[in-house]
């Protein structure tokens, strides 16, 4: 009975001052969201960073005309059982870090457009924005991803 | 058993504290990423993602130093092991939804949910409750006697 008492007051102590750190450290960022200005895309306004959408018909004329690089954020997997044409797989287990394009040269010519599997999927944003802070600048995002390009029947190998 | 001596039981103390402390600090400077993350997973609301966001990372880093430091060790093992279940269930309940989000485990450091998390928290989980039940049979500080 006595260790179930210490273990629950330790237990709570420790949620006590996680809230009260977590809350006051984060002040105005709750006046924020109070305020609703924290979007629902709560990434972008983290970062102060505006990772631009692309659609699948822009994004075919850019193909056509291939100004764009396609790069791949599923696993490897996905990846080898069908891609968008010409696309580099970067799976978001292989790239932690900015720095670790400092290894991967993109070209800086191309619009570099990323995608995942579509609807929900976070890593094609991931990858957007550890795109920019390695310091590309024409980073796109591809809404609707694989799927989309898939359902629009254009080129994948 | 192996896993219950004094030895075995601070290896166990640095690992589990070591992850949770990395694992808190890459939330801590990304609250709103991880926020994003908890979203993701579509199981709470906005409200509950944001501000659990603020919060449980501080839990996280605390029970850390916590089991490193032997301070208060039964309350923030037991802390640990029921998170630990908390993320397991979760991280099922998406895999058999079919879902294809990023865990958000170690803030930008994160990876897609996969059954291999599943088990990398089950890892923890035997670890975090062998401290546990270690630290109910064991005191980690000599108890200080003041005598007249």
């Amino acid at each position: 009975m006595k260790v179930f008492v210490q273990i629950s007051r330790q237990s709570l102590i420790i949620i006590l001052i996680s809230s009260l750190i977590g809350l006051l450290i984060n002040l105005s960022l709750i006046k924020k969201y109070l305020n609703q200005e924290v979007s629902s895309d709560f990434i972008l306004l983290d970062k102060n960073l505006s990772i631009s959408e692309i659609t699948i018909f822009e994004a075919e004329d850019l193909f056509r005309e291939e100004k764009a690089l396609f790069l791949d954020a599923r696993t490897e997997e996905k990846y080898k059982k069908g891609h968008i044409l010409g696309a580099i797989n970067l799976p978001l287990s292989k790239i932690k870090s900015p720095d670790d394009f400092k290894k991967i040269k993109l070209p800086e010519d191309k619009i570099l457009i990323t995608y995942c599997e579509g609807g929900d999927c976070r890593s094609s944003l991931y990858l957007a924005y550890y795109l920019i802070k390695a310091g590309y600048k024409n980073v796109k995002m591809l809404t609707g991803g694989w799927p989309g390009w898939l359902e629009a029947g254009l080129p994948w190998e | 058993m192996f896993w219950d001596n004094k030895y075995s039981i601070l290896i166990f103390r640095l690992i589990v504290g070591g992850v949770f402390i990395f694992s808190a600090i890459a939330k801590i400077i990304q609250p709103l990423g991880f926020a994003q993350d908890i979203s993701n997973y579509q199981l709470f609301s906005q409200d509950i993602a944001f501000f659990s966001a603020l919060i449980l990372p501080w839990i996280e880093l605390l029970c850390g130093l916590s089991l490193i430091s032997g301070i208060a060790i039964r309350g923030s093992s037991f802390l640990i092991s029921g998170m630990l279940i908390f993320f397991i269930t979760i991280l099922i309940i998406t895999l058999l939804q079919g879902k294809q989000i990023d865990c958000g485990c170690f803030g930008f450091f994160s990876h897609p949910v996969s059954w291999s998390l599943v088990v990398q928290d089950g890892v923890l989980f035997f670890l975090s409750l062998s401290i546990f039940f270690y630290s109910l049979k064991h005191s980690f500080w000599p108890k200080i006697k003041i005598s007249h």
